[in-house]
């Protein structure tokens, strides 16, 4: 199946700043695709590449196979935005906004319009220069999901919802899911990528540094493993594939990288195990994987 | 009646909020007072080259003319030929302006705007008390004006003028500033926003300006005439002046009778309108005006679903408040030159002097509406600018409503909108002034082609968006203000050499479309054509730049 997104070798400077390194994200039509990653990472950076509001320095960056940056106007009429920032017309009241955006992704659909702004309980008569940040993102959301786009990009829409409005939020991407429409969702909310998204990338320092099935995402990589045995566990931090070592008091819990299981194991089985659990890793444990790695050597650059 | 206790919990902080605010806006605080101060002693060394017999003159030529009074001030007999009274006389309207502008733009900065932008939250739950931001931004505000009256004084006295009446002449505009500092601490308890804010303020002062011409076209002029020389008694504004602030300052006469007294008015009106800002906090919650937000519609119109229509709605009441106070302040001085007629017509050698300045003065006044253009179009640059920067362009042009479509509809509106106002407000003055036809004719020739230059300013501004958009609103009011000053009205007045004045666009256009060079009045519109291509393909091929 043809990519809806479809990124290569993306480049882009900001003056010196080089914040994408030759990225590589591809979604499929139909799927909720997560984007995650430390601040800064690149984001909000990819996703104004592909609304063809930056140009890309280097690669190419096509949406329903059209140029993100050429075709931009012929794209967005199949394509709805939620920015990380929602900012507003502020004399205008939020009604007004819904309608004025609703119009120009292709038209009003009056039943839609009536059930977003009843499911995240929105007041649309007041001026959006009084809204809250939450209620500025509910504008934007509420004008994305009730259009007819057959794409939703999403970035960080939750960050100012109250966590009733990000369960009803989990509700209306599945919704949008059942609809067979595709999403791309930049999310610093784990929880919401984990159970919305089919497929996840997470980004650090302008690259992909790891993509693919959530499911296969955790059973391929790492095992998150509880043990206690009879003797101590010295020397465990020094084997190979071992990580994130956390003594307790009467246990061990690390993180394994499966092709080094075998060894570990019997590491471990050489101290008597009295109780093993091991468990596929949550995404917070991959991801702060990356979060630790970019400290480090944002660290050394700064020594250096 | 019951006295309220004051409260003094509701000040705590202001002294820390204080030096906050000096610490980030010095930079601000010290450009003005030094363009004040370089304003100031500009101003007076060029003047001070003119002869005391051509000072005379000049302040007969321009006090004859009912119209042409209404941008001077009063002055005495003795002071006509005298350095230090010809100076206010011909520029205390600019250092009005150039005041109660500063004044109302710092004040609006640092009590709404801070508000607005909900920096305000943060000072309100650290512990400061409630009154202590209205109370630093006074205090600041008023420190600030007595710079900028030392500042005033410092120009004078460098050019030797006597130290006492300097210092008052300072003062009398520190004073002023005060009142519309004061004044605008009101209106921002008043209104929510801060372009609520300066509209209320600029309309005041809008009034102000008005009472205070008025006071100057129906003042009396006296003159005697002995073997055929005038001898110029005096020009007096009517009581009218009594009215405004800016007449006030007028009528202290620093170096004649330095009216002290009308000090008290200021201290008055200052008290008066800090007292009502103090109370009117009271009346708001933290970030909300006292005049209440409406509720507004819940659906939108079929003409602002269409962003040319949303576009025109956005802007309407800038447009239509720019639009109508063009037209009638056009109005007002067209029925000041036409109804009062000119004095010391009937006198042999001065008559003929007074008709020929009062046949070029509404050729004048089209070359105000002219220099007002810029001021116009920098400001809707700057929307756009705010519309990308801080505002919702980015979710705008996420929709079918493409990058190209946005940015040429609002260059169009803004130079279709700019020539209107031009032309709007000569037809205005010509009406005004009982014009026939064949003069209206050529009052909207020479707007069409003072027009021209103010063209190549917009073309500059829509350079500067492109380019560098972050520095648009300084660049844009840098040039404005240069062309202005090195122009065909204070180009002159400076003394300025040709060469300086050629590099403002106003410098090409002759008042009078006779005297009008053709080819120079295309050149200027194939450049401004130029510039606004540059502007947009530039635009078009940036990345969107919001403000981080
Ligand atoms: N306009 C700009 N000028 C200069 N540098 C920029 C600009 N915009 C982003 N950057 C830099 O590019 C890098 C990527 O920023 P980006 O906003 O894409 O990150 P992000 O992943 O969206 O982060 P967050 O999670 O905080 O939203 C950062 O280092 C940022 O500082
Ligand atoms: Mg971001």
């Amino acid at each position: 199946m043809e990519p809806i997104i479809h990124a290569q070798e993306l480049q882009k400077f900001y003056g010196k700043t080089h914040a994408l390194k030759g990225l590589y994200l591809a979604v499929k039509p139909g799927e909720v695709f997560g984007l995650i990653g430390p601040n800064g990472a690149g984001k909000t950076t990819t996703v104004r590449i592909l609304l063809g509001l930056l140009k890309a320095s280097g690669g190419t960056a096509e949406i329903f196979g059209m140029d993100a940056w050429q075709d931009a106007a012929t794209i967005h009429k199949r394509l709805a935005y939620v920015p990380d920032d929602v900012r507003l017309w502020g004399n205008l009241t939020g009604g007004e906004v819904i309608d004025f955006l609703l119009n120009l992704r292709g038209g009003i659909d009056e039943k839609r319009r009536s059930h977003y702004i009843d499911c995240f309980d929105f007041d649309p008569a007041k001026r959006c220069r009084a809204y809250s940040k939450g209620n500025r993102q509910k504008v934007a959301l509420i004008a994305a999901l009730a259009s007819k786009a057959e794409l939703l990009v999403l970035d960080e829409p939750t960050g100012g919802l109250d966590p009733l409005m990000a369960r009803r939020f989990q509700e209306t991407i599945q919704e949008i899911k059942n609809e067979g429409r595709t999403v791309l969702l930049s999310s610093h909310r784990l929880a919401d990528v984990e159970r919305l998204c089919d497929r996840v990338a997470i980004i650090s320092q302008g690259t992909i540094v790891e993509s693919g099935d959530l499911k296969t995402m955790r059973h391929m990589k790492r095992n998150v493993i509880r043990v206690r045995t009879r003797d101590p566990l010295d020397g465990l931090q020094k084997l190979n594939g071992v990580h994130d070592v956390i003594h307790t008091d009467d246990e061990v819990s690390f993180q394994a990288d499966n092709e080094e299981l075998e060894a570990i194991y019997s590491f471990l089985a050489a101290r008597g195990i009295l109780s093993l659990i091991s468990s596929p890793p949550t995404l917070e444990d991959l991801f702060m994987r990356h979060y630790e790695t970019r400290q480090e050597s944002t660290g050394a650059a700064e020594d250096g | 009646m019951r006295l309220k206790m004051v409260d003094w919990r509701g000040i705590r902080g202001t002294t820390a909020l204080l030096r906050h605010t000096l610490r980030t806006e010095r930079v601000r605080f010290f450009v003005w007072v030094l363009s004040f101060f370089v304003l100031m002693s500009v101003v007076t060394y060029v003047n001070g080259q003119f002869t005391a017999q051509e000072m005379k003159e000049l302040v007969i030529h321009s006090t004859g003319e009912p119209g042409m009074r209404m941008l001077v001030s009063p002055i005495t007999a003795e002071g006509a030929g005298e350095i230090s009274r010809f100076v206010f006389f011909r520029f205390s309207f600019v250092f009005s302006l150039l005041v109660v502008l500063m004044n109302i733009q710092i004040a609006n900065r640092l009590t709404r705007h801070e508000e607005e932008t909900r920096r305000a939250d943060l000072i309100a739950t650290s512990g400061a008390g409630r009154y202590a931001r209205l109370l630093s931004a006074l205090l600041v505000l008023v420190g600030l004006n007595f710079a900028v009256a030392l500042a005033m004084w410092g120009g004078l006295l460098i050019n030797g003028i006597e130290p006492f009446g300097s210092l008052i002449a300072g003062l009398s505009y520190g004073a002023l500033g005060v009142v519309f500092a004061a004044l605008t601490a009101c209106a921002a308890q008043l209104s929510s926003h801060v372009s609520g804010v300066a509209a209320i303020s600029g309309f005041t002062f809008a009034g102000v300006f008005l009472i205070n011409s008025l006071a100057g076209a129906r003042g009396t002029v006296e003159g005697e005439i002995v073997n055929d020389t005038l001898h110029f008694q005096g020009f007096e504004a009517s009581s009218l002046a009594y009215l405004s602030p800016m007449g006030w300052t007028q009528e202290i006469y620093p170096f004649d009778d330095r009216n002290l007294w009308i000090f008290l008015l200021f201290a008055a009106a200052f008290i008066v309108l800090t007292s009502a800002a103090f109370a009117l906090v009271d009346k708001r919650d933290v970030g909300a005006g006292v005049l209440r937000e409406r509720k507004g519609r819940e659906r939108s119109g079929p003409i602002s679903l269409r962003p040319l229509g949303l576009a025109l709605r956005l802007d309407r009441g800038v447009m239509l408040g720019w639009l109508f106070g063009t037209m009638f302040m056009a109005f007002v001085f067209g029925a000041a030159v036409g109804d009062l007629g000119v004095a010391f017509e009937d006198h042999a050698v001065f008559g003929e002097v007074f008709t020929e300045a009062a046949e070029q003065f509404p050729f004048m006044l089209i070359s105000v509406f002219a220099m007002a253009v810029p001021f116009y179009a920098r400001a809707a640059v700057l929307r756009m600018r705010r519309e990308e920067a801080t505002g919702p362009l980015e979710l705008g042009l996420s929709t079918t409503l493409s990058k190209a479509r946005w940015l040429t509809s609002k260059v169009l509106m803004l130079i279709a909108f700019s020539f209107l106002c031009l032309f709007a407000a000569t037809l205005s003055l010509g009406f005004a002034m009982e014009a026939s036809l064949g003069e209206i004719g050529e009052f909207l020739a020479a707007a069409a082609f003072q027009g021209g230059a103010a063209f190549v300013l917009t073309g500059l501004f829509l350079v500067f968006l492109a380019l560098v958009p972050r520095q648009t609103g300084a660049l844009s009011l840098a040039v404005i203000i240069l062309s202005i000053a090195v122009g065909s009205w204070f180009g002159p007045m400076l003394d300025l050499p040709q060469r300086v004045m050629d590099f403002s666009p106003f410098s090409h256009v002759a008042f009078e479309p006779e005297n009008a060079e053709p080819l120079r009045i295309a050149l200027l519109y194939g450049f401004g054509m130029t510039a606004c291509a540059i502007g947009i393909t530039g635009f078009l091929r940036r990345d969107f730049q919001p403000s981080r």
